[in-house]
């Protein structure tokens, strides 16, 4: 059993977030463990929790949350690229005074020092560019 | 002993073509390739990236395909014969068997 971790740099509309979410699902499939997943950049609206797609579309963000739930996956956002592009928790929203937090359960925020205990912690290490 | 990822077709990018340039300089043929999502057009036969696949064969090293990306994009048929095709299992298989894995863009 290889532990990973999987760093996720798209936004749930490029497919290096599809592929991600399908390779986590394969390497979990095959006994397999996540030590992170780590969303940076745009990969951080994966973490989102307003988006409402149309019915017959994927919901990406959705499934990621299904899986960390499922599994008890450690899914890290990182801070900065969060702030940034508005995806807010409880704590962000009320010190920024913003009228809500839009950060999907099971997800968390914290910094990039995640992902570097990450490529420490983990066998492997890859990452999904858009 | 590295996995080297590529995403993009050659079309739009020069991933592959810088990636191979650095093994070629490198020489090293413990590495392999995998082409997944748009990448895996690298991997038609007959097509205009002959010299990409050209300069694959001349390096001696494995290339594999994602099958699933491939599936997607209707090739099922007229990829290079030298190239393997692997699913997400497989590429989990191989991102263990290779010790280190690079994505290119």
């Amino acid at each position: 059993m290889q532990s990973f971790t999987l760093v996720v740099y798209g936004s749930p509309d490029t497919q290096a977030a599809s592929t991600a979410y399908n390779f986590a699902q394969a390497l979990l499939k095959a006994g397999h463990q996540i030590y992170r997943l780590f969303f940076y950049q745009d990969g951080v609206f994966n973490a989102c929790s307003f988006n409402t797609p149309p019915q017959d579309e994927e919901n990406l963000p959705a499934s990621w949350q299904t899986l960390i739930q499922e599994y008890d996956l450690d899914a890290v956002v990182c801070v900065a690229s969060a702030l940034k592009r508005g995806i807010v928790n409880d704590a962000e929203a009320e010190r920024y005074d913003l009228a809500a937090s839009n950060l999907r359960k099971g997800f968390e925020i914290s910094g990039l020092g995640q992902l570097i205990d990450g490529v420490i912690q983990s066998d492997r290490v890859i990452n999904f560019l858009p | 002993m590295t996995l080297h990822l590529i995403n993009k077709s050659p079309a739009r990018s020069s991933a592959l073509n810088d990636c191979l340039s650095v093994l070629e300089f490198d020489n090293n043929s413990a590495s392999a390739i995998l082409l997944i999502e748009d990448a895996v057009y690298a991997a038609l036969n007959r097509s205009s990236y002959a010299y990409l696949q050209e300069k694959i064969k001349s390096l001696a090293i494995p290339c594999y395909v994602l099958k699933e990306d491939m599936l997607l994009r209707g090739l099922h048929a007229g990829l290079i014969e030298s190239f393997s095709i692997v699913d997400y299992a497989g590429f989990v298989q191989l991102s263990i068997d290779y010790n280190k894995v690079q994505s290119w863009s």
